[in-house]
């Protein structure tokens, strides 16, 4: 069996980044959108528990913070640079051999559609030691297995402190799944992102 | 670019499942080579799971001498997730925009590729009935998966589905109530039986049958999701092959026609509903 590589010892370019969250989350995810660079262009895919099965407004709304280009994907594109990725309500994301976005109807997971571990594992399988997948606040423990995932095949999980988090049970469901790499503020891991995206060692 | 299948560095498990797609093909002629390999992989995870296989290896002995055993494996390899009046906005620009051209034909045939348990099917049939084109329509509706095939025939549905059909079919322009076109009971609902007269529902497999033809609309929505590129590409073809020139193709509304053979034109309808219409 392959040996994880250490995070600490890295020096890989992020070819993904995957943000997971639920309750309380688009605050969460555009609190750590504002804190990205301009220069950060790792191409990210936004996995949100929402009610809604009908157009969302939330690619508009994120889209205020960022200057990543928003959009829902489109089944079979390719995952290209300077993109942020919201998956669209009622379809799972999975990230396809050939780094591709693919969709699915495949039957709720941890009661959601989508759930952020159907993305994180498939992006493990693809991405290995070139995947950041966070974990932000939530009421659930969907992703949890996700991390165990992407720890297993050498990528990185941050978690968003659960004394910070509207909602802890996610990222404490995160934390106890595996040994994640950081516990931190969304403003912090807007900060990790940065330095792991050009393999720098922090 | 990315580099071909071949060189890319596959790991264990998605060795394994290519040879078990390769397996199942020699074997028993079911072809899952071109499946989207992130779904695959799920579908196999899953049944590994819930039927204690440890290892691909001895699900793959099992499948290659046991046919009964390959059937049940392979029907819990299709996504068969569907519902009444899926995306409304779809058969509202069907109403609106399709119907007025279909109304010049004199008879109509529209194929419902990959139709599941039949719900769409019947969606599209009440819709016609609404638009006075029942009497001139066939439909179509084909499934690989026969199981499903069984159900859609039956027309019997869990009666908690209704609620969001009921929604659906208002918000989708609904000339009437959904409730006139079925009867309710035992926590089920029950298709009105003169919705089925005009489907034909029957098994046809979008990888290795043949076209269909001369179809005014062909409705193939949250198939192709499942399908690699180059598989989409040959499913694009065997439906334009299959299609009236001026005829219609409908998708799934986050499914593109990116992957279609260059040479043919298809001008949008509704973009946004991915409704088509064929040019060439
Ligand atoms: C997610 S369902 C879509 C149902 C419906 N069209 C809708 O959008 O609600 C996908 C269907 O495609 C069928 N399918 C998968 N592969 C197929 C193939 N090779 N030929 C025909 N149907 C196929 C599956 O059996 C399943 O019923």
């Amino acid at each position: 069996m392959k040996q994880p590589e250490s995070f600490s010892g890295s020096t890989r370019p992020l070819g993904l980044v995957v943000i997971g969250a639920s309750s309380g989350g688009l605050e969460a995810i555009i609190r750590l959108l504002k804190h990205l660079p301009t220069q950060f262009d790792v191409p990210t895919a936004v996995v949100l528990h929402q009610r809604a099965n009908r157009a969302s407004g939330i690619p508009e709304m994120l889209a205020k913070y960022t200057h990543l280009k928003v959009q829902e994907p489109e089944d079979k594109e390719i995952i290209t640079k300077g993109h942020l990725y919201v998956v669209p309500p009622n379809y799972h994301l999975l990230i396809d051999s050939g780094e591709l976005l693919s969709l699915s109807l495949d039957a709720p997971l941890n009661y959601c559609r989508p759930a952020i571990d159907m993305t994180f594992l498939s992006a493990a399988e693809v991405f290995r030691q070139r995947l950041a997948g966070c974990v932000l606040t939530g009421a659930n423990d969907d992703g949890a297995r996700g991390c165990v995932a992407i720890k297993r095949h050498g990528g990185v999980v941050l978690v968003q402190d659960p004394q910070q988090a509207a909602v802890d049970i996610m990222p404490r469901a995160a934390i106890a799944a595996t040994m994640v790499d950081e516990v931190l503020t969304v403003e912090v891991m807007a900060r990790k992102l940065t330095t792991l995206a050009v393999g720098a060692d922090p | 670019m990315s580099k071909p299948e071949s060189e890319q560095n596959m790991d264990e498990f998605e060795v394994e499942v290519e040879c078990l797609m390769d397996a199942l093909f020699l074997r028993w002629g079911y072809d899952f080579r071109g499946y989207s390999r992130a779904s695959l992989r799920r579908r196999v995870d899953r049944y590994l799971a819930d039927n204690h296989y440890q290892r691909v290896a001895d699900l793959q002995h099992e499948l290659i001498r046991d046919k009964k055993r390959c059937i049940h494996f392979v029907r819990g390899l299709t996504v068969n997730v569907t519902e009444m009046f899926r995306d409304p906005e779809f058969y509202r620009v069907i109403r609106e925009q399709v119907v007025p051209e279909l109304k010049s034909h004199p008879f109509l045939k529209i194929w419902h590729a990959g139709c599941s348990t039949g719900e769409e099917a019947y969606s599209m049939s009440i819709l016609l009935q609404e638009e006075g084109l029942g009497e001139r329509a066939v439909i179509y509706a084909t499934d690989v998966n026969s199981q499903v095939l069984d159900q859609a025939s039956k027309g019997v549905y869990p009666e908690r589905m209704l609620a969001m059909a009921r929604d659906n079919y208002r918000i989708s322009g609904g000339r009437g109530s959904l409730d006139d076109y079925l009867s309710v009971g035992y926590e089920r609902f029950l298709i009105d039986p003169i919705l089925k007269k005009n489907i034909v529902f029957t098994q046809h497999d979008l990888v290795t049958d043949q076209v269909f033809g001369e179809m005014q609309m062909v409705i193939c929505r949250n198939v192709l999701i499942y399908f690699r590129r180059e598989l989409q590409t040959k499913v694009l073809t065997l439906f334009h092959d299959s299609l009236d020139l001026g005829g219609f193709l409908a998708l799934g509304i986050k499914e593109s026609l990116r992957n279609l053979p260059k040479q043919f034109r298809y001008k949008a309808v509704d973009e946004a509903t991915r409704v088509f219409q064929r040019v060439d």
